[in-house]
């Protein structure tokens, strides 16, 4: 579309853009601390998958069958069970109005991630079967594919012998399950008048 | 009860309008659910002794990784819906509503946390 003079209109800035979508969502001081958290997740991702990714460097993998005192672990339990809770009711600090729908462009790019998470899964799932069967990782068979639980005993137990006395570990499980509860498992106050019929069979008359 | 309302004709259930009357649960559920059966079925019927065959699986571990397989099928096919999914949204502004009914769902969400506890928590934890 071409404006008056017949210049088309130069598209907005990235940080107008920013400060629009900012400014349909953050309506209440409660849902922008839900806008500003949003985005701080996504850097504290980043920063536990560095982290993660230095920590294995220094990994043994001779001493995975270890677990010694370390496992069973409540609090790492605990705190996974915890953040789920958090990550669940997270929802809270976006309020109850209701958002404009997002953009196409958006929802389209939701749609591809979902893809690429579903990609994600069915890698990781075929790894977690040849694991279950013990399919020989060499040729003589003496080395076997483990199922992904051995690994994450085997994190949990390099992160608790190490210095880090599990800092990671623990942070790593707060933030998947934090994860889980948020997306998968969310509380969500706004669409709650969705099925106004469950609304009156909860309401004592 | 009110009957539910007949489909439009010449419409894809996508492409039909949701109005707000409880009618009836109009949902894209069932028919993706029931993809999903046909996908966790040729999981194990015949992926599952391909793959056996294929990594040369000892015997005491034959149909061990077909549980995980079929979880793999499942996701595969959730992935080629998220694509079809994108291209509704790019063509036509509107996704598939992969809904089920509130009761239904309270029963999954339960069902999926008691299976990940099990599954996962148990192996990791104990």
């Amino acid at each position: 579309m071409s404006s008056a003079t017949g210049v088309a209109p130069r598209p907005p800035s990235l940080g107008r853009r920013a400060a629009d979508f900012y400014d349909q969502r953050a309506r209440s001081p409660l849902s922008a601390v839900h806008f500003v958290l949003h985005f701080a997740i996504a850097g504290w991702v980043g920063f536990l998958g560095i982290q993660l990714f230095l920590s294995i460097q220094s990994t043994v993998p001779a001493n995975c069958g270890i677990v010694g005192n370390y496992l069973p672990n409540w609090p790492l339990a605990a705190i996974g069970l915890f953040a789920l809770f958090v990550g669940r009711y997270f929802g809270f600090f976006r309020g109850r109005q209701q958002f404009p729908q997002d953009p196409k462009e958006s929802r389209f790019a939701g749609q591809l991630s979902m893809a690429l998470v579903f990609l994600a899964l069915t890698v990781i799932w075929f790894f977690e079967a040849m694991g279950t069967a013990r399919v020989p990782a060499n040729p003589t068979g003496s080395v076997t594919f483990e199922p992904i639980t051995f690994y994450v005993r085997c994190a949990v137990f390099q992160d608790m012998a190490s210095n880090d006395r599990g800092l990671l570990a623990g942070g790593l499980i707060a933030t998947v399950c934090f994860l889980a509860g948020h997306w998968l498992w969310a509380w969500h106050p706004a669409l709650r008048n969705d099925h106004p019929e469950e609304e009156e069979d909860a309401t004592f008359t | 009860m009110a009957l539910p309302k007949p489909k439009q004709k010449g419409k894809a259930q996508h492409e039909l309008k949701h109005e707000s009357e409880p009618v009836a649960f109009d949902s894209d559920f069932w028919w993706v659910f029931a993809l999903m059966c046909v996908a966790a079925a040729v999981a194990y019927w015949f992926v599952g002794p391909w793959f056996e065959d294929h990594f040369s699986v000892v015997k005491d571990r034959i149909g061990a990784g077909r549980p995980s397989l079929i979880v793999s099928a499942v996701s595969a096919m959730a992935l080629l819906l998220a694509v079809w999914n994108a291209r509704l949204v790019k063509r036509y502004d509107q996704a598939l509503r992969i809904e089920v009914s509130p009761g239904l769902g309270r029963l999954l969400t339960g069902l999926v946390a008691v299976a990940v506890g099990m599954l996962i928590g148990r192996t990791i934890f104990t």
